[in-house]
């Protein structure tokens, strides 16, 4: 085995995760079609050279759609990682920097919030502030923060044992401005795989929580959403519910074998 | 006639990829015969002993016949190599917690191993296996097969994996470091144990080591590695009394370190380090509810000193709390009782500015030289890094100069300064390790096992920087390690420990030479050592 050129699932991951992302980039500024126009004279087209993912019962091109609906679900994701990466690695660097009462309090605090499924906690805050992206990104992204912090966590305490952090501590450095200085950067490539995990799980709750009309509301497209109204017309139309879903599934496929791939380099490196 | 051949390696090479890591070696060892094969860490002499029993990684090709009692090794299938693995070849390895599993009893485990290769039932397997405890030294009837690793110590564990390789009555033996993680007095148990064995049993072995005086107690003929090559072999005494290859007379010479000649200075400069009355307990899980918790004591009343310019050695085995004491010196912990003053200043319960001030004036030197760096940062960043204690700290142009000042005064050059420690061997960090330690001019620089990680050329070097260093600089050292060669060839002074508590403190010389404390006799005794051809200049 020698460099990344052997690392399969590293290279057909970035393809994958690459793909949607551009499309996801793409559909801000142009999509073959404009999906807010509805043709009901086009309705339920199947696939065609027109439209390639044929229309749904408004007239409205699918391909257009899901590009719309990737873009939901790129944003969705990305934000709640980054809202667990905000939150998670500093409550993770201060448990493993101050072992005892701190470490006992963040970390049972954590397990308090992982004890919540994430799509109670939207219930919860769509409870509260009505359906929206918003609520859904919060949601998603409180699930992450225990994530977060408990790899973050493990990971420093690891750090910790190595002699560096002592040679530190002699050169009169805190345990903090170590964490910081020291440990953070040598758990980046950690991170870097856990966060493309929580990316894979962010798209999934993302659908889901769409499917069940709590995340992105009308005219926002989501893919759970397309799910949802495609359900009804299974008989006449498949392939309304097969796009989407495979999108979803295709997605999280490609940032899976991503983060393996990553974890597979990191751990060569290591 | 001489005793017949149990095993004989021809022509061996061992290549990783286009990296040719054994080149040509040919070996023999007969019945009851102890064959040393000695080689500093990247020698291909771990390599060698692994593609005897076929067991090298996947990655390494080789070639070469090995033959064990007329039978051809390199022919066999993978199936038949795994009946000869433990039946006719036994092996014992460097570490012997991880050879162990840890939730099995250890009558289980020896037993599994006859389980593996024998159709027997459980009672004769375990029999067996109280016979080969009993054979190493573990009396089997005892309750010692209802144990679990982790109740035994280091020593005990090497044992029930040398019982491990012996109990099907192998005709071979191969010892890889087999006492390299033990303390000085468990290494000469164990070693003993071992050639024994390979008398009473009229086995061969090999016995894979860094350490000469070892190969010295053992073994009856050495094979010296360097480079993946064979560069000379010959009777043990032939090799270290005349060695006639230049690296094994280098070998030699480096691993007998010369003791130091202390020129009397103590008492006539001022203490720089002193250490009043160190109590350091570490709390323990609860036993019973209804019961105190017992702290740990791990240092019990330390007191010692350290003159300015003086080199104070503290020996000791693992455990001894050597290292507990360190880190209550270095403030990085606090004592329970006890202080340490610097230069007249209280350490130990100094904090804010005052702290800063004074951790200057006292830097560390750790043992591992890849875990006492952060991968992450540049040598110059290291290095610059106690200059956070200076509440001014140097300009760029300045903190550049003083850096490469100091990577000079190692040896090392201002060029390196840019460079990642990765790109560094072993040697090489430990000199970076010292020039970060020198950076802020302290008067003490404390040593926690150093040299121990380094192969004896490399050690030697070292030892010598540092002596030069000391005199030249006029530093104190504190010199903490378990190996008495290299405490008797640095220190002025030194301290005996043995479980958190001083037994023995003076001269150098007058420690090893005539030790008072049983244990330092113990030490003394069971600390492999050369065959003195020369009497060292007084």
């Amino acid at each position: 085995m020698k460099g990344a050129a052997h690392n399969l699932s590293l290279r057909a991951g970035a393809l994958i995760t690459g793909l949607f992302v551009a499309a996801a980039a793409i559909a801000q500024f142009w999509t073959p079609y404009d999906p807010r126009i509805l043709s009901i004279v086009d309705k339920l087209r199947p696939p065609n050279a027109q439209h390639w993912f044929g229309t749904d019962q408004l007239g409205r091109d699918v391909l257009s759609m899901i590009m719309l609906g990737g873009k939901t679900s790129v944003g969705v994701a990305l934000l709640s990682v980054i809202i667990g990466v905000c939150v998670g690695v500093p409550l993770g660097l201060l448990s493993a920097a101050r072992p005892g009462a701190t470490d006992e309090i963040v970390m049972r605090g954590n397990d308090v919030i992982f004890a919540f499924p994430a799509l109670l906690l939207a219930i919860l805050i769509t409870a509260v502030f009505g359906p929206g992206a918003i609520n859904a990104i919060i949601a998603i992204g409180i699930f992450n923060i225990p994530v977060f912090a408990r790899v973050t966590r493990a990971g420093a305490l690891q750090q910790w044992t190595r002699d560096y952090t002592l040679a530190a501590r002699v050169a009169g450095k805190d345990r903090l401005r170590i964490s910081f200085e020291h440990i953070l950067p040598n758990l980046l490539g950690l991170l870097v795989v856990q966060g493309t995990i929580q990316f894979s799980l962010g798209v999934i709750a993302e659908a889901g929580l769409s499917y069940v009309g709590l995340s992105a509301q009308p005219p926002t497209l989501s893919w759970g959403r397309m799910l949802n109204e495609a359900q009804t017309l299974t008989a006449l139309a498949p392939y309304l519910a097969l796009f989407p879903g495979f999108a979803v599934l295709l997605f999280v496929l490609g940032l899976n074998l991503l983060g393996e791939g990553l974890r597979r380099r990191a751990g060569r490196s290591a | 006639m001489s005793p017949a051949q149990v095993l004989e390696v021809m022509d061996l090479s061992v290549a990783i990829g286009a990296a040719r890591i054994v080149k040509n070696v040919s070996l023999e060892v007969r019945a009851g015969e102890i064959l040393g094969l000695v080689g500093a860490s990247g020698s291909g002499k771990s390599m060698t002993a692994l593609s005897i029993m076929r067991l090298l990684p996947s990655t390494a090709s080789n070639t070469g016949i090995t033959r064990l009692n007329g039978e051809i090794l390199s022919l066999k299938s993978e199936a038949e190599m795994r009946t000869i693995r433990g039946r006719d070849i036994g092996m014992v390895f460097q570490e012997p917690m991880s050879a162990l599993n840890p939730l099995m009893r250890i009558g289980d485990q020896v037993a599994e191993t006859v389980r593996s290769h024998r159709q027997t039932n459980d009672r004769e397997a375990l029999g067996l296996a109280r016979e080969a405890l009993d054979l190493v030294g573990l009396q089997g009837e005892q309750g010692a097969l209802d144990r679990l690793p982790y109740e035994l110590s280091g020593g005990q564990r090497q044992r029930v994996a040398i019982a491990m390789a012996m109990v099907l009555s192998p005709q071979f033996l191969i010892a890889d470091e087999p006492t390299t993680a033990l303390d000085v007095i468990t290494q000469a148990q164990v070693l003993l144990l071992l050639q024994g064995l390979v008398r009473t049993q009229n086995m061969g072995m090999i016995l894979v080591t860094h350490d000469l005086a070892v190969i010295a107690q053992l073994a009856d003929r050495v094979a010296v590695m360097h480079q993946g090559e064979i560069i000379e072999q010959a009777s043990a005494a032939d090799i270290l009394r005349r060695p006639r290859n230049a690296y094994s007379a280098a070998l030699l010479a480096a691993s007998e370190l010369q003791p130091k000649r202390t020129a009397s200075l103590q008492g006539s400069t001022p203490a720089v380090l002193q250490v009043r009355g160190i109590v350091r307990d570490y709390p323990r899980r609860r036993t019973s509810l209804w019961h105190p918790r017992k702290p740990l004591r791990a240092v019990d009343g330390v007191s010692l000193s350290v003159h300015a310019g003086e080199t104070v050695g503290l020996v000791g085995e693992s455990g001894s709390g050597k290292s507990s004491l360190l880190r209550v010196i270095l403030a990085l912990e606090r004592a329970q009782a006890g202080d340490v003053c610097l230069l007249g200043e209280t350490l130990s319960s100094a904090t804010g500015a005052t702290l800063r001030r004074l951790r200057r004036s006292i830097q560390v030197v750790f043992q591992d030289p890849y875990g006492s760096f952060d991968p992450k940062w540049t040598v110059e960043q290291l290095i610059g890094e106690p200059f956070f204690l200076l509440n001014s700290p140097p300009s760029n142009v300045e903190r550049r100069r003083k850096v490469a000042m100091v990577l000079e005064q190692v040896g090392l050059s201002a060029a390196d300064a840019q460079r990642l420690p990765r790109e560094f061997s072993g040697g090489e960090r430990q000199r970076i390790a010292i020039a970060r330690a020198l950076i802020t001019e302290p008067a003490v620089i404390a040593f926690d096992e150093a040299v121990s990680a380094l192969d004896v050329l490399i050690r030697e070097q070292v030892l010598k920087l540092l002596a030069d260093l000391a005199e030249r600089l006029k530093v104190a050292y504190l010199f903490v390690s378990h190996d008495l060669h290299v405490i008797r060839a640095i220190a002025d002074r030194v301290y005996v420990m043995q479980q958190g508590r001083i037994v023995e403190e003076g001269a150098a010389a007058a420690v090893f030479d005539s030790p008072r404390h049983a244990y330092t006799q113990a030490l003394v005794a069971a600390s492999p050592r050369l065959p003195v051809n020369k009497q060292a200049p007084r």
